[in-house]
């Protein structure tokens, strides 16, 4: 009977995703986008995966609608031409359509060919009550796989020492948005829950769907949306060493981990969840503060009237320097 | 057997509301008609739906936190309409209530 | 009850299949604005709907999130665009 309502999620989100991919305005591309990212949250749910739907929810839902609207306001001043050229001939977009046909075959060739086999669930769900916590996602995550997390926080963190390093002459977007007491209101709103919701996700990620990234991507966009009300702050939020504790803490739990039991990342015995909160708690305020610099490199702004100001104003001082 | 009549009835009118509010989307002629149609019955769809959720549920804490949850989005969601309402130009938001009288 | 819950959904996936309509159609840019803050509440109710009466704590968390994380969109929608009643047709040029 759930049938039904896996059927229509799934015809409404490939409808959607052929609207943002046709439609000829970007703006209303990446409308669709957003609502696509909503739809997709759902989707996950009812694959059974509530942690990625969560991130999902947040991220795409929220922090890529904004990223890309503040990419699409930068690109107006830039005057970048708006659809490509058309394409001069077949062959690209035939051999592309011709390689995603054959993914796709071998997906759905492989889901039906597979025997019951039912992966590695049942060794981790043996070896569960050893990892220190009772989530079997943030187990396998910063337990079983946690080599793979590091580089996966490493790979985080290049990316945005890469787009920093693209972003030195970066233009100033005039952010159209008025000091209003509905933004104020919303803002009171919105940022302390986001503050305690955020570590609300990384506390339970140990026995209930949540974790680090969650809660770093709902941290994420409480520092988004008080960049875009210019909310000036009392310390600098560009902090190399906010955005550098994720991955230090975690090289420091390999190498300390490496000393005390010989092995990397292999956590000494009854201390597992010590160890795993620790290195989330980092990871999850270096996640908020990284996606926050991605956001912060589109949309750089330069206000008329601050909508509340905390302190003076380092962020202008900052932007000025910089361009 | 009342719960599950209660139950019934509440889903019914939060269908029914969030039902109306999106064929006021479809129907109102106007970004600020649509605004008030969309944010006033949607919301109360919301407190009817988590209403007949909250009051099925064993664990009282999370019914507890339906109820937060919805008043949270009857906050967000009158402030941001408050929000986009502002940013409606004037004359038309004008114009609409002289059409009207 | 069950089925209670999956009539409950389908009728919430009807209303958003309706609001995007009002997605793809709007005339205005507002209209664009007000589907994706449908989409929104919408996607809220679907998942407290399917929430199994509060059984699955994480679909309420998922509601939370989304509930907490919808601002963040209209008002990076609302700074990037200057006026919410300019129409732009489907092959009109983007004016902001």
């Amino acid at each position: 009977m759930l049938a039904v309502i896996d059927l229509s999620i799934a015809t409404i989100i490939i409808i959607i995703a052929a609207f943002s991919l046709f439609s000829r305005k970007i703006l209303s591309s990446i409308i669709y986008f957003i609502a696509f990212g909503l739809l997709v949250s759902l989707a996950w749910i009812r694959l059974g995966a509530p942690d990625v739907a969560i991130a999902e929810a947040a991220i795409g839902a929220g922090l890529t609608g904004a990223l890309f609207l503040a990419t699409w306001k930068r690109l107006q001043r830039v005057k970048a031409p708006e659809t490509g050229e058309a394409a001069s001939s077949i062959v690209l977009p035939l051999s592309i359509s011709l390689l995603s046909l054959l993914l796709t075959a071998f997906v759905v060739g492989s889901i039906f060919n597979s025997v019951s086999s039912a992966g590695l669930a049942s060794l981790v769900n043996e070896t569960l009550p050893q990892s220190g916590v009772s989530n079997p996602v943030t187990a396998v995550l910063l337990n079983f796989r946690s080599f793979d997390t590091l580089l996966e926080i490493a790979v985080l963190f290049l990316t945005m020492l890469a787009i920093r390093a693209l972003a030195i002459d970066f233009a100033i977007v005039q952010v159209n948005i008025k000091s209003s007491i509905f933004l104020q209101g919303i803002l009171a709103l919105v940022v302390p829950l986001s503050i305690i919701a955020g570590a609300y996700l990384l506390w339970i990620g140990s026995s209930e769907p949540g974790g680090a990234f969650q809660a770093g991507a709902i941290w994420a966009g409480a520092l988004v949306i008080m960049q875009l009300a210019n909310i000036k702050f009392l310390f600098r939020l560009h902090n190399n060493g906010l955005l550098s504790i994720g991955l230090g803490v975690f090289i420091f739990a390999a190498i300390a981990t490496y000393l005390l039991t010989g092995s990397v990342l292999m956590y000494p015995a009854d201390q597992a969840k010590f160890w795993i909160l620790a290195i989330e708690t980092a990871a999850a305020v270096s996640i908020a503060f990284i996606l926050y610099e991605l956001f912060c490199v589109s949309h750089s702004s330069v206000e008329t009237k601050p909508a509340v100001s905390v302190a003076h104003d380092r962020m202008a001082t900052e932007g000025a320097n910089k361009s | 057997m009342i719960l599950d009549i209660l139950t019934a009835l509440l889903f019914g009118f939060g269908l029914f509301f969030f039902l109306a509010g999106s064929i006021g989307l479809l129907r109102f002629p106007d970004v600020i008609s649509r605004l008030h149609a969309l944010t006033k019955a949607d919301n109360v769809g919301l407190a009817c739906i988590a209403l007949a959720v909250a009051i099925n549920t064993e664990n009282w804490m999370i019914s507890l936190k339906l109820m937060l949850l919805w008043l949270l989005v009857l906050m967000i969601s009158s402030l941001l309409s408050c929000l986009i309402a502002q940013r409606v130009p004037k004359p038309q938001a004008n114009r609409l209530r002289e059409e009207q009288c | 009850m069950h089925t209670l819950l999956i009539i409950a959904a389908c009728g919430l996936i009807l209303a958003f299949a309706i609001g995007l309509v009002r997605v793809v159609r709007g005339p205005t840019k507002g209209d664009r604005l007000l589907s994706l803050q449908l989409t929104g509440t919408t996607g809220i109710a679907l998942l407290i709907v399917l929430s199994n009466f509060g059984e699955n704590n994480a679909l309420i968390n998922t509601a939370f999130v989304l509930a907490l994380l919808a601002p963040i969109t209209t008002v990076a929608y609302l700074s990037v665009i200057k006026t919410l009643s300019a129409t732009d047709g489907r092959g009109e040029s983007d004016d902001t």
